[in-house]
């Protein structure tokens, strides 16, 4: 145990997450910063997609990253960390999208701004375009395109992190996807 | 839409967003500023390993003894049998070996180009079972199912998902789109 304490933490150097953990749970606060920066990259770009606003995104990645570290405690090690703290972004992005949509719907119906935001135009051949879609889909289709495709997740990962059936992820994924293309088809044509 | 459109839509939505360094510095100085929470099993279970002195008299041992000794037997004796039903307990026992059944699939869909049908038998893949137009507007497949509750939903012209009218609907509509049920009899 002595030895492990006193190996350094590195960037770059691949450290297991649950060696980190418990150096965190150790009372080295320090040693945080290597998940942080293991995992910041990948959580924002899932915040990104979600929520389709970088500030947003990013204030979501803080919390859910500090969330995480205020109860490393709860966090059992026969777990992957990823998965868990997938598991609180993916909770802390629900909320921020549930609270958005009401403030959004304060000031325009939802199908007023869907309107505002489709793009014009045939070229649907840009990311923007493709994440303008992504925007158009109901929030739980958009979350098992970006679970599967952006962040690569298996069916059975995307089951711990939603707490879904495997079978019911499935049946969403596709139905997202079709839902997806058939989006960009329509403004590739128009 | 093709493979290649779609792997192209993947590639561009994995791309990374640009990490600002001082967004990580940002974390820190919040995680900084919190303090970590002990679960209360944690604090509980430090309550219970917490060393204390415990006096114990010979009359007590021989008590404490004998409750374990009936708990061990009652425990072994609840492995060893199994219960009146004949299922272990805390586990689903599923039926093994149940031979599969013919269950024909029909839609009405005059204007479609193509129709197929997804369901929880061939996880959700619009590829995997092509209706055959075998009448006027009429679609229809055969699919041999394992006996037990299926969910499906037809899928036409490659992106419009739509329910059996014939058949009930699935409770798990949580998201506004319905499925529809089937339920397979096992062959007697």
């Amino acid at each position: 145990m002595t030895v492990l304490a006193m190996r350094p933490v590195t960037p770059g150097m691949e450290c297991p997450d649950a060696e980190i953990v418990r150096r965190v749970r150790g009372g080295d606060v320090d040693a945080y910063r290597s998940l942080v920066e293991r995992y910041h990259g990948r959580c924002l770009r899932y915040a990104v997609r979600m929520l389709d606003n970088r500030a947003d995104a990013e204030e979501v990645v803080q919390d859910a990253f500090t969330k995480a570290y205020r109860y490393l405690g709860s966090y059992r090690e026969r777990d992957a960390f990823a998965a868990w703290l997938m598991q609180i972004l993916v909770n802390e992005v629900r909320t921020a999208a549930v609270r958005r949509r009401r403030d959004d719907r304060a000031l325009v119906s939802l199908d007023d701004a869907s309107e505002l935001t489709a793009p014009r135009g045939a070229d649907a051949e840009s990311v923007t375009d493709v994440q303008q879609a992504l925007g158009r889909l109901d929030p739980s289709h958009r979350e098992a395109i970006v679970l599967k495709y952006v962040d690569g997740r298996t069916y059975e990962d995307m089951a711990v992190i939603t707490g879904l059936r495997v079978s019911a992820l499935k049946m969403r994924v596709k139905r997202a996807r079709a839902h997806l293309e058939a989006l960009l088809e329509e403004w590739t044509d128009d | 839409m093709t493979e290649e459109r779609w792997s192209w839509i993947e590639r561009e939505l994995r791309r990374d967003p640009p990490v600002d360094p001082a967004s990580i510095d940002r974390v820190m100085r919040q995680v900084r500023a919190v303090e970590p929470r002990t679960p209360a099993w944690a604090s509980f279970m430090r309550w219970v390993v917490r060393p204390r002195a415990v006096m114990l008299s010979p009359m007590h041992a021989a008590g404490a003894l004998a409750v374990a000794a009936i708990a061990i037997v009652i425990s072994m004796a609840a492995l060893g049998h199994p219960s009146p039903d004949g299922a272990s307990r805390g586990a689903a026992v599923r039926p093994s070996g149940l031979a599969r059944r013919d269950v024909q699939f029909l839609l009405v869909a005059p204007d479609a180009k193509r129709v197929s049908v997804v369901g929880d038998f061939n996880d959700w893949n619009p590829d995997a079972v092509q209706l055959r137009r075998t009448a006027a507007g009429v679609w229809s497949a055969v699919v041999a199912l394992t006996p037990g509750r299926h969910v499906y939903s037809f899928v036409i012209d490659g992106s419009k998902w739509v329910p059996d009218a014939s058949a009930p609907r699935a409770p798990e509509d949580e998201y506004g789109q319905s499925n529809s049920v089937a339920f397979v009899e096992s062959g007697s």
